[in-house]
């Protein structure tokens, strides 16, 4: 039981490098194969073991998905790879944008906003290159954003949101926090 | 396990593979962060901590040295699949087939390197689907980047985290892949013996021969003059030949881009 516990952690662990969700399904498939019935005894224990060694929280989000998140502490802003601090500093911005509109923000606002700041999404961006297919396909893949598409209206409207993850890794003080701390500066 | 060590594993989990330096920045961070005290000589026992809490998920931090510059690292190694395959999330089929060749084409070479034109010429050696130079160059850009390779004069070589992590994988697939006589770690740049089949990393000749005018291969069968420049342990003035590795090597590679 204790190695099937191990195998699920390091399976997990290896599952989020891609910060996609994780599915319950591809976890069943890959370690328990056909144990499925020990699965949810095994995940509690999986958990614990998660926050006591390496300081990450398990989370459950609906669909039968899986995050994990940082629990103890923001990991120190220079231990980041200067790509991933400038991306970060976007999508801090656009969570701002989202949350300063009322929670959800048309497709076609949030992209006014960002030519505002000096992003452009028609254009390939010195720092973030195709900036649609950032926020498209990375931010909303990994879930830092929710992408929904309203068909039934003409034409079909796209709203975004904060998606589960930015729901769990942040929230919304340490967003507002961030837009004090940019509205100081710039009134320094 | 405390807080401590859960940041700093945290860290490595990130990056893969850390400075010796970064190493000690990040421990002192961490630690300092939960008000603990600092002590620089704690590492060790700090990473063992670590290690023995990473150890159930087939996880290790290991040390290793760089084999050209001889800078020291930290390296974070998943031992669960030692197969090249796992790597196999961050590139595609065809990038793995190239850095499989890659690393077919350093290990066969006398001396671990291989210059970037041979790099990029192993791109026409694909089966199937064949990759453009530029794509090449953007893959070695990648490895790079992602520390699998580094770069000296013009020639790549296999670095630290790919001759820790693929030990493994190198020493079952390739014949010609040999282990250092002295620390029995995988070695692909360093120095031969002229007689027979020892090498020897230069920072492990350096400690065996501590400076010696009279250095010989340290295996008994053989104990053939070792006619290459062995420095003391304190990095100066090398004792038995003029020429220093370094002007070797630039040797070397001046010689293959004059042949090009």
């Amino acid at each position: 039981m204790e190695a099937l516990v191990d195998e699920l952690v390091s399976y997990l662990l290896i599952a989020n490098q891609s910060k996609i969700a994780i599915k319950r399904q591809d976890i069943i498939k890959h370690v328990f194969k056909d144990n499925s019935k020990a699965f949810s005894g095994v995940l509690n224990q999986a958990k614990v073991k998660l926050e006591n060694v390496f300081g990450l929280k398990l989370v459950e989000l609906e669909k039968n998905c899986f995050l994990l998140v940082n629990n103890i502490v923001n990991a120190f802003p220079e231990d980041f790879e200067s790509d991933d601090h400038t991306r970060r500093g976007l999508l801090m911005t656009i969570l701002s944008l989202i949350l300063l509109d009322g929670n959800e923000i048309g497709e076609n606002e949030l992209y006014e906003n960002l030519r505002k700041i000096g992003v452009d999404v028609d254009h390939p961006h010195d720092v973030f290159g195709d900036v649609r297919q950032l926020i498209n396909e990375n931010f909303v893949k990994q879930m830092y954003l929710e992408c929904e598409k309203q068909t039934a209206m003409d034409p079909p409207k796209i709203l975004y949101r904060w998606g589960a993850r930015a729901r769990a890794e942040t929230t919304e003080e340490d967003v507002q926090d961030f837009i004090s701390s940019i509205v100081a500066n710039e009134d320094s | 396990m405390q807080n401590a060590h859960r940041l700093f594993l945290q860290t490595f989990m990130y990056h893969g593979i850390m400075k010796g330096k970064e190493v000690k920045d990040s421990h002192k961070r961490a630690v300092e962060h939960f008000e603990g005290t600092y002590n620089e000589t704690d590492l060790v026992h700090f990473v063992k901590t670590v290690n023995d809490g990473i150890r159930p998920f087939h996880l290790e931090i290991k040390k290793a040295m760089d084999e050209v510059t001889e800078s020291h690292f930290y390296i974070l190694v998943n031992k669960a699949e030692t197969s090249i395959t796992r790597q196999s999330s961050d590139f595609n089929v065809n990038q793995l087939e190239l850095f499989k060749k890659l690393i077919s084409a350093v290990v066969e070479s006398d001396d671990g390197l291989i210059s970037s034109t041979d790099a990029l010429n192993l791109s026409g050696q694909l089966e199937g689907v064949k990759m453009s130079k530029k794509d090449a160059a953007k893959l070695f850009e990648s490895l790079k980047q992602k520390k699998w390779i580094n770069e000296v004069d013009g020639s790549y070589y296999l670095g630290p985290r790919s001759v820790t992590e693929l030990e493994f994988y190198i020493l079952e697939e390739y014949e010609a892949a040999t282990k250092c006589h002295l620390c029995q770690k995988l070695c692909l740049h360093g120095q031969n013996c002229d007689q027979c089949d020892v090498r020897l990393h230069n920072f492990c000749a350096a400690r065996c021969f501590r400076g010696s005018r009279n250095a010989v291969c340290p295996r008994e069968e053989c104990r053939a003059v070792w006619r290459h420049a062995v420095r003391n342990m304190d990095g100066d003035e090398p004792t038995s030949t003029p020429q220093t590795d370094s002007q070797q090597l630039s040797q070397k590679t001046a010689k293959r881009s004059r042949r090009q």
